[in-house]
């Protein structure tokens, strides 16, 4: 007998009719929450991460989409009834941060319905829970039907004539009359190989060769399905011993064995196996669509985006000294100095964000900022000041600077929700034999220091 | 009797005037057709470069004075000039910037500071085009500069390199002339005494202002040292020719300083 579950998110088109953004399961604090596609694309996906329940699930038909359905047929005995099934759906839901009503009921619209509606039969619903069109609701409403049951009470034949097939497929549906069926989307993919070994391997270009076996048939597989990777994790389970992984990212999404085996290699030289190894797994974490490549019939200038050398450094330089080794600044509003630029990770995180703000204006010139800026401003002793201005003569670097001129002042003040408050009169200010560095003096308790030098 | 071949003079002379150029380092980034040399961000240096600029593919030493003595903004101005030479010819590209944050100099002082990208924002460099690299340690270093001067599609390493050996000097120069990519390495004034291959070597030494300079332009003077496939023009002395060059604090523009000022410079000093 066949069986629908309704998922009913609430909220999920926000007050202009806008859907929300889906968390990130679980909640991540390195993956960008924003950047994410169009709308029906993120209720897809959430689909798609319900195939953990069902073989087969769907979203609702219609513009602006509310409702994701699953085949839940046959499903009850695997989850130890229905209601555990239920249960079970709107914890995971719960988990990524959506609250949820689910239904199960015989047909698609009566699943629907009681997901929206609530209830325990069909015949209280309102009339809203046929699915109908704004219109032709407030003719029902006008006529007093308010509810299922008083329009299942009504002849067939003076519904068609008056309401024309609408009204009578939509009851239809409801009560299992007539058969309503839903368009599955795709399950998610996986790309995962693995490997296990007769006699365990202990030799490191045994080890190797097989990674770089492995790593053809990956490809094979991703090529197959238009598909490149961006994260790739290895796991060797070892014999009697606990199992090595480590992960490895590409700035642009690959399916070239040979580059992922390039990249592969680098963490591979520096494992340490503390047995032989009996089996190799490869999977993908993240992948993406790659891109098509088309002969360029003018040369095109390359940008990070679209180069493939480019690409390739990237993901050589962070496969050996780390991924949070390569990153790209973006400057951000902010008036503590050490705080206004983002580093922004640049491997394994899929399309960069776009819409980059070009020629945004700086508040400052070209010697306003020092080019080297010290990771914790250095604290000067010093004895006299000039008035209104910044120390006479400081130490730094192991020699005396005296100063000739200076600059300023720059108060630089952060807002009172910040936890550590930085509240600082800034200086530039030149030295007698012409250097050039940066200070400032802590408003809290009057103390110097020096955070950057010019050159 | 003994048979001499006659070779056409004409061959003889190109063939030696091709390995002249060869040897003299011109290399086969240079000589490759259409790319021109660019600006190191300041007329008054340009000139004394042969060729009037900076030839892709080629690396530049700037040796600094001390802390605060400006040499490091040479660099990046360069970078900012190789990439928008690139973008002009439509050939677009990044620029690497390799940043160990080392914790000490030579001089055993904390220097636990690093490159500032606001700064290098300011100065023009594009930040869309910039990749940031922070090795852990020195030999991570020297591999990435390594690494990022291979690539075709680089237009520009500017690093802080710590002691280069000559063999590791070499093989960046050999990679730099073989993409084209530029190297920009900022070195300590200790570095004077290694050996270099570098294509062109400048030091950086700050001047003081001049007494009636009320601008707030940065005076430094810049001398060429070295520079290959020319003979860097000398001074009475014997050392490479200075130019104190002076830079605007509105514009951010390099140009050399009024010569009225050097004057009042040079009997400020003699008095």
């Amino acid at each position: 007998m066949k069986r629908v579950l309704a998922i009913w998110l609430p909220s999920w088109l926000g007050q202009h009719g806008k859907p929300r953004c889906v968390p990130a399961s679980p909640p991540s604090p390195t993956l960008p929450a924003e950047g994410r596609e169009p709308e029906e694309n993120t209720l897809v996906a959430l689909a798609q991460w319900c195939h953990r329940f069902s073989p087969s699930v769907g979203v609702e038909e219609g513009e602006a989409p509310e409702t994701i359905l699953l085949d839940a047929t046959n499903l009850a005995p695997l989850y130890g009834g229905e209601a555990a099934l239920v249960d079970e759906v709107t914890r995971g839901l719960r988990r990524r941060g959506l609250e949820a009503r689910v239904a199960i009921a015989d047909t698609v619209g009566a699943a629907w319905a009681l997901a929206r509606y609530g209830g325990a039969s069909l015949e209280v619903l309102p009339i809203a829970a046929l699915r109908l069109p704004e219109a032709m609701l407030a003719t029902l409403g006008e006529l007093g039907l308010a509810c299922v049951g008083d329009v299942l009470g009504l002849d067939r034949e003076q519904l068609r004539s008056r309401f024309g097939p609408l009204l009578l497929l939509r009851v239809d549906q409801l009560t299992g009359a007539a058969r309503e069926v839903f368009a599955a989307v795709d399950p998610p993919e996986e790309f995962a190989v693995e490997q296990a070994f007769e006699h365990p391997l202990a030799r490191g270009d045994a080890i190797r060769y097989a990674v770089s076996q492995l790593l053809e048939r990956l490809a094979w597989l991703l090529a197959a399905r238009q598909a490149g990777a961006l994260e790739a994790a290895c796991r060797i389970s070892c014999e009697g011993a606990p199992a090595v992984q480590f992960h490895f990212g590409l700035f642009q999404p690959t399916a070239s064995a040979t580059h992922l085996l390039e990249i592969a290699d680098m963490q591979l030289e520096r494992l340490r196996l503390a047995a032989p190894a009996t089996a190799i797994e490869l999977r993908v974490v993240r992948h993406a669509p790659l891109a098509e490549r088309q002969g360029a019939l003018f040369d095109e200038p390359c940008t990070l985006e679209s180069s493939r050398p480019l690409a390739g450094l990237v993901d050589r330089l962070a496969g050996r000294l780390g991924r949070e080794a390569v990153v790209r600044c973006r400057l951000v509003s902010d008036a503590q100095p050490e705080l206004a630029y983002r580093e922004e990770v640049l491997v394994g995180r899929g399309k960069a964000e776009g819409g980059r703000r070009k020629g945004r204006r700086l508040a400052y010139g070209a010697l306003d900022r020092p080019l080297r800026l010290l990771g914790v401003p250095a604290a000067l002793e010093m004895a006299s000041v000039f008035p209104e201005g910044p120390p006479i003569l400081f130490h730094y670097g192991g020699q005396r600077h005296d100063v000739a001129r200076f600059w300023g002042t720059e108060r630089i003040e952060t807002g009172w929700w910040r936890r550590m408050q930085a509240a600082r009169d800034y200086y530039r200010v030149e030295t007698n034999e012409g250097r050039r560095f940066w200070l400032f003096r802590r408003r809290r308790d009057g103390r110097w220091f020096l955070h950057g030098e010019f050159g | 009797m003994a048979r001499t071949r006659t070779i056409p003079l004409r061959q003889e002379l190109a063939r030696l005037a091709e390995l002249v150029e060869t040897a003299a380092g011109a290399g086969a980034a240079g000589l490759r057709a259409g790319r021109e040399r660019f600006s190191c961000g300041c007329a008054a240096l340009d000139g004394l470069l042969p060729g009037g600029g900076l030839a892709p593919g080629s690396v530049v030493e700037w040796l600094t004075a001390g802390v605060g003595s400006g040499a490091g903004l040479f660099a990046v101005v360069a970078a900012r000039e190789a990439l928008r030479s690139r973008q002009a010819e439509g050939r677009g590209g990044a620029v690497v910037v390799v940043d160990r944050r080392s914790r000490a100099d030579r001089s055993g002082a904390d220097r636990n500071h690093g490159f500032y990208p606001p700064a290098a924002a300011a100065w023009g460099l594009d930040l869309a085009s910039l990749i940031v690299v922070h090795p852990a340690s020195e030999a991570d270093e020297r591999w990435a500069v390594d690494q990022a001067l291979r690539c075709e599609h680089v237009a520009a390493v500017v690093a802080w390199p710590g002691r280069l050996d000559g063999r590791t000097f070499r093989r960046l120069q050999l990679a730099a002339e073989a993409s084209g990519a530029m190297g920009l390495l900022v070195r300590a004034a200790e570095a004077r005494r290694e050996p270099s291959w570098a294509h062109v070597r400048w030091a950086v030494t700050p001047r003081p202002a001049s007494a009636d300079a009320g601008s707030g332009g940065w005076r430094l003077g810049v001398r060429l040292l070295r520079v290959r496939g020319g003979a860097a023009p000398r001074d009475l002395a014997g050392d490479g020719v200075e130019i104190v060059v002076e830079i605007d604090p509105v514009s951010g523009a390099i140009h050399e300083a009024r010569v009225g000022d050097l004057a009042a410079e040079l009997v400020g000093a003699a008095r």
